[in-house]
């Protein structure tokens, strides 16, 4: 519900980066989004089309790693991993499970273009709107 | 063509405003409660209740896609408070806080409760400088929540359990309920109440008053 939101603020971020690399056009942005963080992957590329036309001028793909929670069985000491509550230890299907991660929002990388060997993406001047 | 690393929070404009707030509230020694919940969840009466116990000094923020009606509700209760109208936006984020406060009379009083937007997904995501987060979810909604809405539980300090009064009548089982909790949230205090008859919010308040920054309220009722 909140993914307008997310792909507004991966295009700010991505806004600034390509600042400090100003003659480059963004093809592709690389995010990490924890199963936990409430974001439907699907939803967040069709808005992240819009916000990136709104604020970058241009629409470069969005390619999204989703990163599991990470359990560790109280009872008998497994290490796993898993993306859905409940969850019970694989190994001995006990209930009582210490987990961390899976809320990660996280730009990781932009794939560019140098200026010279395509269209440059003009970002918008916030001044001018 | 190259790749450019960068590694960095999607939200990290929200996390510098959140840092801010904190800060601020820090300073003005305010202790602050995010509450989150389903619409009708009882959020609003919560606060209703926690205003009317009359030995707290409060102020609200409360959150809200449309209209003033649970800032005219607060109002009436006796509290400071101020609204935000989201105008269908799903969530506060830290900036949104940061706007309003010059707007709400909240420095040195006790608490300064934030009733975000009623909502368990889209709050979650979103830290606004509170020192805790609450809860509420009511009976009706069913006991599958925390399983449903992890990041919403999982961040959770208190997890108030309201309507209460409705347990004959519905199939809320408050063993799911608590498996849920004990799996997703297992620090968490959990808290059932009804706001409606007033069961249940002593010892809610009890334990609150121990968050005051005035320690002659500390123990002002025991």
């Amino acid at each position: 519900m909140h993914e307008m939101s997310i792909a507004l603020s991966i295009a700010e971020n991505v806004k600034e980066v390509l600042l400090e690399h100003g003659d480059v056009t963004p093809i592709s942005i690389r995010i990490r989004i924890g199963c936990l963080a409430g974001i439907v992957p699907d939803v967040l590329r069709f808005s992240f089309g819009f916000a990136a036309t709104d604020i970058l001028g241009c629409s470069p793909g969005l390619e999204i790693e989703e990163v599991l929670v990470s359990g560790r069985c109280l009872d008998c000491g497994e290490h796993f991993t898993f993306d859905t509550f409940p969850v019970v230890c694989p190994s001995c299907g006990k209930a009582r499970i210490d987990h961390t991660g899976g809320r990660d929002l996280e730009l990781v990388s932009l794939e560019v273009e140098d200026n010279n060997e395509g269209d440059r993406c003009q970002t918008k001047d916030p001044e001018s709107q | 063509m190259k790749v450019i690393a960068v590694r960095q929070k999607i939200l990290k404009a929200n996390s510098q405003a959140a840092r801010e707030n904190r800060a601020r509230f820090s300073r003005e020694r305010v202790c602050v409660v995010n509450i989150l919940g389903s619409p009708g969840a009882g959020k609003t009466a919560l606060l209703e209740r926690i205003a009317g116990s009359n030995d707290l000094s409060m102020a609200v923020l409360e959150g809200d896609p449309e209209t003033a009606m649970d800032a005219e509700r607060m109002e009436k209760a006796g509290a400071a408070v101020i609204q935000v109208v989201t105008r269908g936006t799903c969530h506060l984020d830290a900036n949104m806080v940061q706007l309003a406060l010059p707007r709400l009379d909240y420095r040195n009083r006790d608490f300064l409760f934030v009733e975000n937007v009623g909502n368990l997904l889209c709050p979650a995501s979103f830290d606004l400088g509170e020192t805790m987060r609450w809860v509420v979810l009511s009976t009706a909604e069913g006991a599958d929540k925390p399983f449903k809405y992890p990041a919403a539980f999982k961040t959770a300090k208190a997890v108030v359990i309201n309507k209460i009064d409705l347990l004959p009548y519905l199939d809320f089982s408050m063993d799911q309920v608590k498996d849920g909790l004990a799996q997703i949230c297992p620090k968490a205090r959990v808290f059932k109440v009804s706001c409606k008859t007033g069961e249940g919010i002593d010892p809610l308040m009890g334990w609150l008053r121990g968050f005051s920054r005035n320690p002659a309220k500390t123990n002002s009722k025991s």
